[in-house]
């Protein structure tokens, strides 16, 4: 994974974070924040709620980190896999809220998706036909995390695979099954055009 | 055909390790033959995931953020997030703890609630009146007190000879059998008389010379009105009055001592059913009880049961 620090480096900062210290809140804002956002662009396919949860995150990391216990053998990993999971929830208070029941059903079947995009991904993808991250969108949420990891955040097979919570079988088969239906998708956008 | 060596997944696996360290499509196909014309297209897809920038957020919207988690932070005082939330509980307790020995302390019914409603229930004392018909009416008056758990914690009794001259008690005749008189209350105001010295009987009376029944024969000296406990309203402390049949004479002593002490009229002039109705001296009445928790209760000074001799 790209652009996080080492394992050292990220104990001290969640450490100092968590004895209240803005400066190491900064930092792993600057750290995680991009990713955050992607994540939950994908996720919602609309960038001004993606922001507002994205920031959101973050005041649920100030609430909870006094309680977070560091995994002192991969604290990456499991900081990231933790900001990860406070997203998803956040994700799902969203959608209870709006009562969007699709993008819930998707994250719970993580399958592709065959119900059609909301109308603002059917315009951003009227805008731009080929472009792969507004198709990712429309994909399951474990096949949108696992494209995202994979090839947004630059993860390799394990570490995509530590943050999901699965094994590396598990997320091999994933990636296949995302790519194929990516491919899909970007082909019949190219025949509506 | 022999059995490939390695599954669809775990080929497309590899290449994507090979695209990510920067290999091109063609290449990592080269390494996979077999499965040339699956993973092409898979391996396109991939590519142009690769290349294409991923949605960034907006420099507006990471300034929303920023500023927003400062602002939280801010507001979220420095400390332990645990401490503060033992210390926050701990004290609640004992805010609670507090609140709650106060209301205990300040409820009234707190001292029968602590000895038992069955111990606590001071027995009421008893009154014994026992008297002669002769021209001197010497009558002995003898108040039992029952030990009470929290106030005197051993019987008292008291005995005090009255004698009432026979002027006084003009009439056919007095029927003043002895008699045990159960009293239900004490009067408030009443003076207290030392508990547990009953004088000798050739001693000055603690009484009047002259009867006054109103005030001797149906108070316990020794009780207070805190002591007693057991008071009760006058309608339920009706039945007590014992029997006296007497003629009413405005000269008579009772009379006079009532007339004093401002008292109406004793009841001596009611008429003859209503005396009659009454428990005759001698009898055993069942001692009064008050109410649960009725302990305030202060009975009128027209309440007096016993009725003037």
């Amino acid at each position: 994974m790209q652009d996080v620090c080492g394992d050292a480096e990220m104990i001290a900062l969640i450490s100092a974070a968590q004895r209240g210290d803005p400066k190491a809140y900064d930092q792993l804002y600057n750290l995680y924040s991009d990713k955050l956002f992607r994540y939950l662009y994908l996720r919602l396919g609309e960038r001004e709620p993606a922001e507002d949860l994205m920031a959101e995150v973050f005041v649920r990391l100030i609430r909870m980190l006094p309680r977070y216990r560091i995994n002192s053998s991969r604290p990456v990993a499991a900081f990231s896999a933790w900001l990860y999971r406070i997203a998803a929830n956040l994700l799902t208070d969203h959608y209870r809220r709006l009562h969007f029941r699709r993008h819930a059903d998707l994250a719970d079947q993580g399958e592709f998706a065959d119900n059609g995009p909301s109308p603002h991904q059917q315009a951003e993808a009227g805008e731009a036909a080929t472009d792969v991250w507004a198709a990712v969108s429309q994909l399951g949420a474990e096949q949108q995390a696992v494209v995202l990891y994979r090839f947004a955040e630059q993860c390799s097979l394990v570490e995509a695979a530590d943050l999901m919570g699965k094994s590396t079988g598990a997320v091999k088969a994933l990636q296949h099954r995302a790519l194929a239906n990516l491919r899909r998708l970007l082909a019949s956008k190219k025949d509506l055009l | 055909m022999s059995e490939p060596l390695i599954r669809l997944e775990d080929a497309l696996a590899v290449c994507l390790d090979d695209l990510v360290q920067g290999a091109s499509p063609a290449q990592s196909l080269a390494r996979f033959p077999e499965y040339a014309a699956e993973l092409a297209p898979l391996l396109q897809v991939a590519a142009r995931a690769q290349t294409q920038p991923p949605p960034a957020l907006s420099a507006g919207g990471r300034v929303r953020g920023r500023e927003r988690m400062h602002a939280v932070l801010t507001q979220r005082p420095a400390g332990s997030g645990w401490l503060r939330a033992w210390v926050t509980g701990l004290a609640g307790a004992i805010i609670l703890l507090a609140l709650a020995a106060g209301a205990w302390l300040s409820w009234p019914g707190r001292e029968q609630h602590l000895g038992g409603r069955s111990t606590a229930q001071p027995a009421a004392p008893s009154l014994t009146a026992s008297a002669t018909p002769s021209p001197t009416i010497t009558a002995t008056l003898t108040v039992e007190n029952s030990p009470t758990p929290f106030l005197s914690p051993s019987p008292t009794s008291r005995t005090a000879p009255v004698t009432v001259p026979a002027a006084a008690t003009s009439g056919p005749t007095l029927s003043a059998a002895p008699a045990s008189v159960p009293m239900g209350s004490a009067m408030p105001g009443e003076p207290a008389i030392p508990t547990g010295t009953a004088p000798a009987a050739d001693e000055e009376p603690v009484a009047a010379p002259t009867l006054q029944p109103s005030e001797t024969a149906t108070r316990s000296p020794e009780m207070s009105p805190e002591e007693s406990g057991t008071t009760e309203p006058a309608e339920t402390r009706e039945p007590a009055r014992p029997s006296a049949t007497a003629t009413p004479r405005p000269e008579s002593a009772a009379t006079r001592s009532e007339q004093a002490s401002g008292a109406p009229a004793p009841s001596a002039a009611r008429p003859a059913e209503q005396s009659e109705a009454t428990p005759a001296l001698g009898e055993r009445l069942p001692a009064p009880s008050a109410p649960d928790g009725d302990d305030r209760a202060t009975p009128s000074p027209t309440d007096r049961p016993l009725e003037a001799v």
